[in-house]
């Protein structure tokens, strides 16, 4: 243990063996208890937080009707009256982020860039986008229509 | 080896220590042939369980609340929200238990071969006054966690306190800060438990250890009088 000018065999095997198993077992365990208590002390990842908010009444949202909202962040959402099925997605095509139109007569929504489609379910149906539109919760609390957004 | 060579003489020159003799210092004691075996060795577990104690104590401090209507909250968070506070809560715990249970083991052994003869007597009574801190800190930090058998178990010990004959009631009100159990004796138990005790316990093993490092391991008498006088009963001197 002591040779500390040992070029060649002047650790012998056995105290080698031993003191590479030693150092393992330490480095492992003492690893381990750092990292347990790293994470013991790093606090809880930020939780989002949201918002109902009123955005429209059934009265103004007739079935098949949209509606354009901004959120507190301003980011663009469209409400959709699919039928009595009131849903919200985000305007932002999945592809390269321009903004989609609902058509309302074909039930879809449209994004003019590169001609991306989604159902009225936002479900990408057809050209580039890769993925649904990003959804916002919907509540109906007599005849008013709160979305779920995000708290800053 | 040439760079090995000139940083070695850099830490010479910059920590000017004897590395060589303060090794020789701590594991070079030459121990007589009963230290062989481990329960002649029982006080160096108490010191290990220690160490974790006051390292996994300090980490729970973080997050634990002396006040009655969070205290058993926040030992519920460590337990079963925050990432491996079971962990740490175990092994507080449990290092606990053993610790009570080697420091006593340990008593019994020196009692039993008479290791607490002249000239160690100071080390007999700096071991029996850590096995009552030890205890101490078992019963406050069992307090701490405010379940119900915390809050009996305080109950019990604030009333053996008082108990005693003249000082009694002062006593159990100076332990709970009050009449009855409530936040001052929380924060009482929990200064007790974190800061005051294990400071006392760390003294109180530095001047333990100092002392048994002075003397030297006792030799077994009873051991060696065997083997030099064949027969005889135990004791015998």
């Amino acid at each position: 243990m002591n040779e500390k000018e040992g070029g060649g065999g002047e650790v012998s095997r056995r105290d080698f063996l031993a003191n590479a198993a030693m150092t393992v077992g330490l480095v492992a365990s003492l690893g381990t208890a750092g990292y347990y208590g790293v994470r013991y002390l790093v606090p809880e990842p930020r939780k989002k937080k949201f918002v109902d908010v009123l955005v429209s009444s059934l009265k103004e949202l007739t079935p098949g009707a949209a509606r354009e909202f901004i959120d507190a962040q301003g980011r663009k959402g469209i409400l959709v009256n699919n039928n009595g099925k009131v849903k919200a997605f985000s305007k932002i095509c999945t592809h390269l982020g321009c903004e989609v139109e609902w058509h309302a007569i074909k039930k879809e929504f449209f994004c003019p860039c590169h001609k991306g489609y989604f159902d009225a379910n936002g479900k990408n149906i057809k050209g580039p986008p890769p993925r649904p539109l990003d959804e916002f919760k919907v509540t109906v609390k007599d005849d008013n229509i709160f979305v779920a957004l995000e708290e800053v | 080896m040439e760079d090995v060579k000139k940083t070695e003489a850099w830490i010479d020159e910059s920590l000017p220590v004897d590395w060589g003799k303060i090794k020789e210092e701590a594991v070079g004691e030459i121990l007589p042939h009963h230290m062989k075996l481990w329960w002649y060795c029982l006080g160096g577990v108490p010191a290990i369980m220690f160490l974790m104690l006051v390292i996994s104590g300090i980490m729970m401090a973080f997050y634990y609340v002396p006040y009655p209507s969070e205290a058993y909250e926040s030992v519920a968070r460590i337990t079963n929200d925050i990432p491996f506070g079971w962990w740490l809560r175990s092994i507080h715990r449990w290092c606990a238990e053993l610790m009570v249970v080697t420091v006593s083991l340990h008593a019994i052994r020196v009692f039993a071969t008479g290791a607490y003869r002249h000239p160690r007597e100071f080390c007999w009574i700096s071991g029996s006054v850590l096995l009552l801190l030890t205890l101490g800190a078992g019963f406050t930090g069992y307090s701490l966690c405010y379940t119900q058998t915390s809050y009996w178990a305080m109950t019990i010990g604030t009333g053996i306190a008082g108990k005693t004959p003249i000082i009694g009631d002062f006593l159990s009100r100076f332990m709970l800060g009050g009449d009855s159990i409530g936040e001052a004796t929380l924060n009482r138990f929990f200064i007790l438990h974190a800061a005051i005790i294990p400071s006392i316990i760390f003294l109180m093993i530095f001047v333990h250890i100092v002392l048994i490092r002075l003397h030297g391991v006792a030799e077994h008498i009873v051991g060696m009088q065997r083997e030099l006088i064949k027969g005889l009963s135990r004791g015998d001197e």
